[in-house]
């Protein structure tokens, strides 16, 4: 297992230079970490955008594509498209010669399951090539979000649907096989919409190869072991009721858990006990609802790799990015308000560096970039790189 | 109370890790992790509550008898085992009757006989267990006489797991939980929760005598023309005169099995509506009417191929009708003979099943298929164990209001079909799969199908769907499969209703089961 490591600002600044290094850093859901050999600061080199096709004609069965573009300065330029179903979430292999897609679907070959595909990344043009499909278990319909284990031989899937956790394996070429282990949650809320059972929203590694997962429907966030292809739970802790964890993100330190939450409009934050893998009381939640907003939201969250920023935003809301100044304690405070009138964002991720922030809005097709301030954690400069139909999930490859 | 729990590495693993269909489970991947044996109802609760709090997959068996993949493709999961759950004395202060869900049928028609003279209406396989047998419908020889299994049960105790994953025993009846109960009374089949008992204020008393005997045609001079002759003036008989109550005590099984086996015959039972067997005007009435087709004697080997074995099992015979032997039995001894006749499958062997309800008598369109499917010689494929059981059916099944109060909603029709084909080698899979999934096919994509579920034998003036008991996965490949077992007319909303409510967490879920 490769030595995984989590940056701090400074961390970051003092090594960039060094040839030898390579980190993955998969703490950070749709983003791959940096380090290309050589490189002063890693550049973006190719994306990849999941998004509604153009017409409403469907080729192959799809009318969902995985859009790649090449991306040349603040600049994204479209160089091809694959079909693929629902890809509601992308993500690569820590090598960066994989990419793996989720196809939220409730069907999949007559049975009722989600899917998952394995893409193969070609080094020089980025463009995909299919390896293989494979079925989620039975009933695990409507897949919501995956992470490959930090030895690149797992994918972890959380399955919104059909309520469950599916493990599969990947082989030697990055294709992969079929599910090796599953894992039925059960559990509610009071929320009588969405928390009459139990819903993955989100996984995610520490730094010491477990697993974390945050459930919107029992309200739950769970610590899990990988043992011979299957999952085991390690620890389990209720989160606020009512709240709906749907994102985490862990500080650089790995003793504070913020989470997203996905049903009242809010972040919380837990202590983390990393060598235990256990997470800890609630440190700090605030509401991130604005003048114009607030109620039952689901909230996007992205972290600068310092652990120094918060950046959050409302699913399907038009009220921006509202960016947060936290401490060692967990406790957060707004710095910053910024992109008002933004339609519709649907994800949000940072750059492994920090340097730059992009956003998903599904109404306006567009991908947005901005620039952060690595001092402030401010956004500046906000540039559209893509117009894309209907985008709903993207991953950018640097390697 | 003690479960025993079967890992992997136990010696009893590879024997019940699978049941009466060898074609399951598909593979070792597709095999559960293990098997838990429980012996009472509080042992299957700790077991599924076991299950449940480790995050894996329950399946249920009893018999073991599935006729599809739910129970044993149930990759790293757990199968609870009640076949050692078998009582069939009453719980103390509890309804008059009670099965519980691993009793095999053999012993249940064994026991209400001995101690109450009663009977259920079920059907004719001694190993098929009470479990999946009567949540799923239950039907056989006394079913047009006394209705489906399912129609009499009066309550049922079920063990579903809550939204937080807590295991919960219920007892449903009419008043508790009504639409659960209904559900388990032909649409249940381990899709809502795992049945322990079956309960009945009342069951039908059993017939005094009845009579079975045997008609059979041969292959060797058989046309199309007196093919369809046959087969019509059967199909004939229960779309007309089978409606008559004096004719609810007439069973029969018409096995139309393949040109290699050398015969075609239909299997009888007999009696009178009043359990006694004193006027057999009905009965020769109806034998009578295929003598102009020629049958011949009824051999056991004959009787073998055709499902006809019951018959022949007598002491002496009572006489001859023509060339048919009849005789005189007492009821217990013509159902219950070594368990497992007529069901065929004994762990070895291979079986692909398909099903159909019909309104009408066999078309002529129909006839023809049968006759193509069941003559063409197909090389290397041996079809000599492949048959369509045309039952009779109809009679005190059809009674109305019984669509609205059961899972079933089947109540038009006068012949149920069951299309079989047993093979013994996994490679020849594909081959005897794609036979019996051609020839349903074609008999359901002709004039008397509407286009629109061209395929299948959707609900119209001929065909009531198909039945779950005898599930058919081919049958996914149609968005409208739950209406072909559930009907159009408000059950599959009513049981999506009972899956969100009883079963938030679709912890009991298979490639049929209801789908919220």
């Amino acid at each position: 297992m490769r030595d995984r490591l989590l940056w701090n600002r400074r961390d970051f600044l003092q090594v960039a230079g060094c040839a030898s290094l390579s980190v993955m850093s998969t703490r950070l859901p749709s983003l791959s970490a940096v380090g290309k050999k050589g490189n002063t600061a890693a550049t973006p080199r190719f994306a990849y955008v999941g998004y509604a096709g153009e017409s409403a004609v469907v080729t192959n069965g799809f009318s969902h594509r995985i859009g790649v573009f090449a991306i040349e300065g603040k600049r994204w330029r479209p160089i091809g498209a694959v079909p693929s179903d629902h890809p509601s979430f992308l993500t690569l292999h820590p090598t960066e010669r994989f990419l793996y897609a989720i196809n939220e679907v409730d069907r999949y070959e007559n049975l009722p399951s989600g899917a998952v595909e394995a893409y193969a990344v070609d080094a020089k043009n980025g463009s995909l090539t299919l390896l293989n499909r494979q079925p989620l278990s039975l009933s695990a319909t409507a897949p919501r979000h995956m992470t490959v284990s930090p030895d690149g031989r797992a994918l972890v899937v959380a399955v919104h649907g059909g309520g469950a956790y599916n493990m599969l394996p990947i082989n030697e070429k990055g294709s992969l096989g079929r599910v090796s282990g599953i894992l039925k949650e059960t559990g509610s809320g009071p929320d009588e919409e969405h928390q009459q059972a139990a819903h993955p929203q989100m996984v995610m590694f520490d730094r010491m190869g477990r697993l974390l997962g945050a459930d919107m429907g029992s309200d739950r966030l769970s610590v899990f072991t990988l043992d011979n292809g299957r999952l085991s739970v390690m620890a389990r802790s209720d989160a606020r009721a009512g709240s709906g964890p749907r994102h985490m993100e862990l500080h650089p330190s790995g003793s504070l858990l913020f989470v997203a939450n996905g049903l009242d409009a809010s972040v919380s934050c837990y202590g983390y006990d990393e060598k235990n893998g256990r997470v800890l009381e609630q440190l700090e939640h605030v509401s991130t609802a604005t003048n114009s907003s607030g109620g039952k939201r689901a909230v996007l969250m992205t972290m600068h790799p310092s652990g120094e920023f918060l950046y959050t935003a409302h699913r399907s809301g038009k009220d921006g990015i509202t960016v947060w100044r936290s401490n060692s304690t967990g406790a957060l405070r707004v710095a910053q308000h910024e992109g008002d009138g933004l339609q519709s964002l649907h994800a949000i991720t940072m750059a492994p560096d920090g340097s730059s922030l992009l956003a998903l809005s599904r109404k306006s097709g567009s991908v947005v970039r901005w620039s952060v301030d690595q001092r402030s954690g401010h956004l500046t400069e906000p540039v559209q790189v893509a117009k894309v139909q209907a985008p709903m999930s993207m991953v950018v490859k640097y390697l | 109370m003690s479960i025993e729990t079967i890992a992997k590495k136990d010696p009893r693993y590879t024997t019940l890790i699978k049941g009466k269909n060898a074609r399951f489970p598909s593979s070792e991947a597709d095999a559960a992790s293990r098997i838990e044996l429980c012996e009472d109802a509080a042992d299957v609760a700790l077991a599924l509550q076991r299950a449940v709090s480790e995050g894996l997959r329950p399946t249920v068996r009893s018999g073991g008898h599935c006729y599809e993949d739910f129970v044993y493709n149930n990759p790293g999961g757990v199968i609870l085992d009640l076949s050692m759950f078998a009582d069939t004395t009453p719980l103390p202060g509890g309804p008059k009757y009670r099965i519980a869900s691993g009793a095999q049928l053999g012993e249940v028609y064994s026991d209400l006989f001995k101690r109450y003279n009663v009977t259920i209406p079920g059907g004719t396989c001694g190993s098929v267990a009470a479990g999946g047998h009567i949540s799923g419908g239950g039907y056989g020889l006394l079913s047009r006489l006394h209705g489906l299994t399912c129609d009499w049960v009066s309550a049922v105790d079920i063990l579903t797991v809550d939204a937080g994953g807590k295991v919960v025993p219920r007892r449903v009846d009419h008043k508790h939980d009504p639409e659960l109960f209904r559900a388990c009374r032909g649409a249940g089949g381990g899709g809502f929760g795992v049945i322990t008992n079956f309960f009945f204020d009342e069951l039908p008393q059993v017939p005094q005598e009845v009579i079975t005997a045997n008609i059979s045609f041969s292959w060797a001079n058989m046309t199309e023309e007196r093919f369809e002759a046959i087969l019509k003036t059967y199909g004939d008989y229960w779309e007309t005169r089978g409606k008559d109550p004096d004719t609810w005590g007439l069973f029969t099984v018409f096995g139309l099995t393949h040109r290699s086996s050398g015969h075609i015959g239909i299997s009888i039972q007999f009696c009178n509506p009043d359990g006694t067997c004193s006027d057999l005007k009905v009965l020769n009435e109806f034998l009578g009417l295929f003598e102009p087709c020629g049958p011949v004697q009824t051999t056991p080997a004959i009787a073998a191929v055709t499902g006809g074995e019951r018959a022949m099992h007598h002491a002496a015979p009572e006489g001859c009708w023509g060339q048919q032997m009849m005789s005189r039995h007492l009821w217990l001894d013509a159902n219950v003979r070594g368990g497992g006749g007529g069901g065929g499958a004994g762990g070895e062997q291979r079986a692909k099943y398909k099903s159909c309800y019909m309104k009408r008598n066999f078309s002529s369109a129909e006839v023809a298929c049968f006759y193509k499917h069941l003559t063409t010689m197909v090389p290397g494929v041996d079809l000599t164990r492949s048959t369509v059981l045309a039952d009779s059916f109809g009679g005190a099944v059809n009674r109305k209001e019984l669509a609205e109060t059961t899972g079933v909603p089947q109540r038009q029709s006068v012949m149920k079909l069951q299309f079989i084909t047993y093979w013994n080698n996994d490679k020849d899979d594909a081959a005897y799969t794609e036979w019996i999934k051609e020839f349903f096919n074609d008999v359901y994509s002709g004039p008397d199908v509407d286009p629109k579920y061209k395929g299948t034998p959707y609900w119209n003036d001929h065909y009531q769907g198909c039945y779950i008991n005898y599930p058919d996965k081919d049958m996914l490949a149609y968005p409208f499969w739950p209406q072909l077992y559930y009907g159009d007319q408000g059950l599959v909303p009513v049981l999506q209703g009972v899956k969100r409510r009883y079963d938030p967490n679709n912890i009991f879920h298979y490639a049929m089961s209801i789908r919220a």
